[in-house]
């Protein structure tokens, strides 16, 4: 039991002690992950920006797009009988 | 020798007692501030600010997302040439001299506010300038990519009283705890030189980004409603103009906008008034809308039949004093119970109301939910009440049966209106489908069947009635080619001071398509519109231009 205590400790302090100087890279990896964050946020703004109705609409006004005046149906309803 | 004993003992005994109660003063008592002292030491403590959860419409696409801007801020203790400072960063900043001077006048102060919502190209170019005794903070911003789109729908965000961000009106308010999300204050363990130790972690698990609400609304029926209405104003010369679009079936509101309306990335430009959302704040007589779910409770008790033929309608009506009148005046006789919506009979209404009675007539407004709250989830509904039983005249009975002497909101004939289009029931309007946590769980929200005023018969006959006031009516030119859609006009007049307004009515129409199997139920109001008073003339246009829009959008084909 006491093997254990004590064998347990070191385990404890070496691993402490090797990550205790890794604040470096992860400072750095903190960093990275900022930057990405903010050029997720940068980019999905641009992207909403773009996607959203209200500029494809100036845009497409713009290019000479009008809104249609009238819909024609391909389709109409088929008959469920009919007399020949 | 003992007492000599005894007194260094004591000595020493009072000696190591006075030591316990200082060490119980800095470890027990001052614990506390020593441990915060130390940690501001060794840690530093970082703000672990929540996002805030978007708003998004039912393709996903977020229309109240956030973004990044930056606070300019200064020290005024690190600049020493202030003048020749404001002049540069005025070039930037849109801020002229003047206004950057005064800030950077308190050389008492470590920290100044010189500009706030400044973006990230704006920031980079004044980085690049190497200005001394500048930075630059992180601002999480709302932000609207559809602009004033579906504006008094989301509300907007802005700062409560200790200065964090808050939701107001409409979405943005009645969803603000769930949006907000939970901000921690959490210690970063640093080394010497400041750089994090990883083998210490403060717990950070109380900090939440908000959650994420996805409508039902469909942004491209929203966009063309949006734009109908803008230009209806106009064209009608009204005051305004409000509609929703719903689904009878679930009460998702796919829908919902009104005219004028505010930019909610710059509210406080606007008054109070343009927050709120007519459709929902606002009180009005239905007039000739009502119509309808006065025949189907009628219907529904069994006291009338599409056929019955009504006895009273060949001429005014005359009632406690007052005269009943048509508002073409033409009166035809024996009119059958579809006539008189066809033709928006006022006296073939009284004649439903009169075989009603008062009792049936109050429940019937009860069951189709007049007097209470639809419970959508935007913050600021409100609802008239029904005026008490021992308060109401013959005459009352007579015109709350042609929708005047009652007052509704649009919201509350909107969700009544639900019951005909869809089989008797009447279902609570949402705006909310699902609720995304920050995790990406996905919470339903079920739809609700508030009541079933009426059964699924009387539905049907109510929903033909209406379909052949569509075919056979004033608006029968307005109709989408081979759809059958129910309708029904509403020229209502406005009481003011004790009368009615002789000039201006409130005009609208309600209605749904196609009436066999609804796949929208939209009620449009147009107030005071100049060009006509008519609901015929006004609010039927703008309800067929998006009838026909919706009906194209879906896919759905002409029946007829």
């Amino acid at each position: 039991m006491l093997t254990l205590i004590i064998g347990l400790s070191i385990v404890k302090v070496s691993v402490e002690n090797s990550m205790s100087t890794t604040g470096a890279e992860l400072s750095h990896l903190q960093d990275e992950v900022d930057k990405y964050k903010k050029e997720n946020s940068l980019l999905k703004e641009r992207y909403l920006t773009s996607a959203s109705l209200t500029e494809i609409a100036s845009k497409a006004a713009t290019t000479g797009f009008a809104s249609s005046s009238s819909e024609i149906n391909l389709a109409g309803p088929l008959p469920l009988a009919v007399n020949r | 020798m003992n007492w000599r004993y005894r007194i260094i003992l004591y000595f020493f005994l009072f000696a190591f007692f006075l030591v316990a109660v200082r060490l119980f003063y800095w470890q027990v008592v001052r614990a506390e501030e020593l441990s915060n002292m130390g940690r501001a030491q060794y840690g530093r403590q970082v703000l672990l600010s929540a996002k805030r959860g978007e708003i998004k419409t039912s393709d996903s696409y977020s229309i109240a997302a956030n973004k990044i801007l930056y606070l300019l801020f200064a020290n005024p203790k690190l600049i020493k040439d202030k003048e020749d400072l404001s002049k540069r960063l005025s070039l930037y900043i849109n801020e002229d001299e003047a206004t950057i001077s005064a800030a950077l006048k308190y050389e008492d102060r470590y920290w100044v506010p010189v500009k706030s919502k400044l973006d990230s190209k704006i920031k980079e170019k004044i980085d690049s300038l190497s200005l001394p005794g500048i930075g630059f903070e992180e601002q999480s911003v709302r932000f609207y990519p559809e602009a004033s789109l579906a504006a008094k729908v989301l509300g907007f965000v802005g700062k409560d009283e200790y200065g964090s961000d808050k939701g107001y009106f409409g979405l943005e308010g009645f969803y603000d705890r769930q949006l907000r999300g939970k901000s921690e204050l959490a210690v970063v363990i640093q080394d010497a030189t400041g750089r994090p130790i990883l083998s210490k972690l403060e717990d950070v698990s109380g900090k939440s980004d908000g959650r994420s609400l996805i409508l039902h609304m469909d942004r491209s029926i929203q966009f063309l409603l949006d734009g109908i209405l803008k230009e209806s104003v106009l064209k009608y010369g009204a005051k305004g103009a409000m509609a929703a679009v719903m689904d009878p079936k679930t009460g998702g509101i796919i829908a919902m906008s009104s005219h004028p309306t505010f930019d909610p990335r710059e509210y406080e430009k606007y008054s109070d008034d343009f927050y709120k959302n007519p459709f929902i704040t606002d009180t009005y007589e239905p007039g000739s809308t009502f119509k309808p779910l006065i025949m189907a409770a009628a219907l529904d008790a069994g006291l009338v039949k599409a056929d019955t033929k009504c006895n009273i309608c060949a001429k005014p009506v005359e009632i406690g004093g007052y005269t009943i009148e048509t508002w073409n005046d033409k009166y035809a006789a024996n009119s059958t119970m579809a006539d008189v919506i066809k033709n928006s009979d006022n006296t073939g209404m009284v004649f439903v109301g009169q075989k009603l009675g008062l009792d049936l007539m109050i429940s019937y407004l009860e069951k189709f939910g007049f007097g209470q709250m639809t419970d959508i989830d935007l913050q600021g509904e409100v609802t008239p009440q029904i005026r008490p039983r021992d308060s109401w005249y013959p005459i009352d009975l007579a015109t709350a049966s042609f929708g005047q002497g009652i007052s509704v909101t649009p919201i509350e004939l909107l969700t009544a209106f639900s019951a005909i289009a869809n089989g008797g029931k009447r279902m609570e309007p949402h705006m909310v489908a699902r609720i995304e946590t920050p995790d990406g769980e996905i919470i339903d929200i079920e739809p609700k069947i508030l009541s079933r005023p009426i059964s699924e018969r009387a539905a049907k006959i109510t929903t033909e009635m209406m379909v052949n006031a569509v075919n056979n009516g004033e608006s029968k030119y307005l109709k989408p080619e081979g759809y059958r859609v129910a309708g029904k006009t509403g020229t209502a007049q406005i009481p003011v001071e004790g009368h009615y307004d002789p000039n201006k009515t409130i005009a609208s129409f309600v209605g749904f398509a196609p009436a066999d199997d609804p796949a929208f139920l939209m009620l449009v109001v147009v107030d005071r519109p100049s060009t006509s008073i008519y609901g015929s003339e006004t609010a039927a246009p703008i309800f067929f231009e998006a009838a026909q829009k919706i009906l194209t959008y879906y896919g759905i084909s002409p029946t007829e």
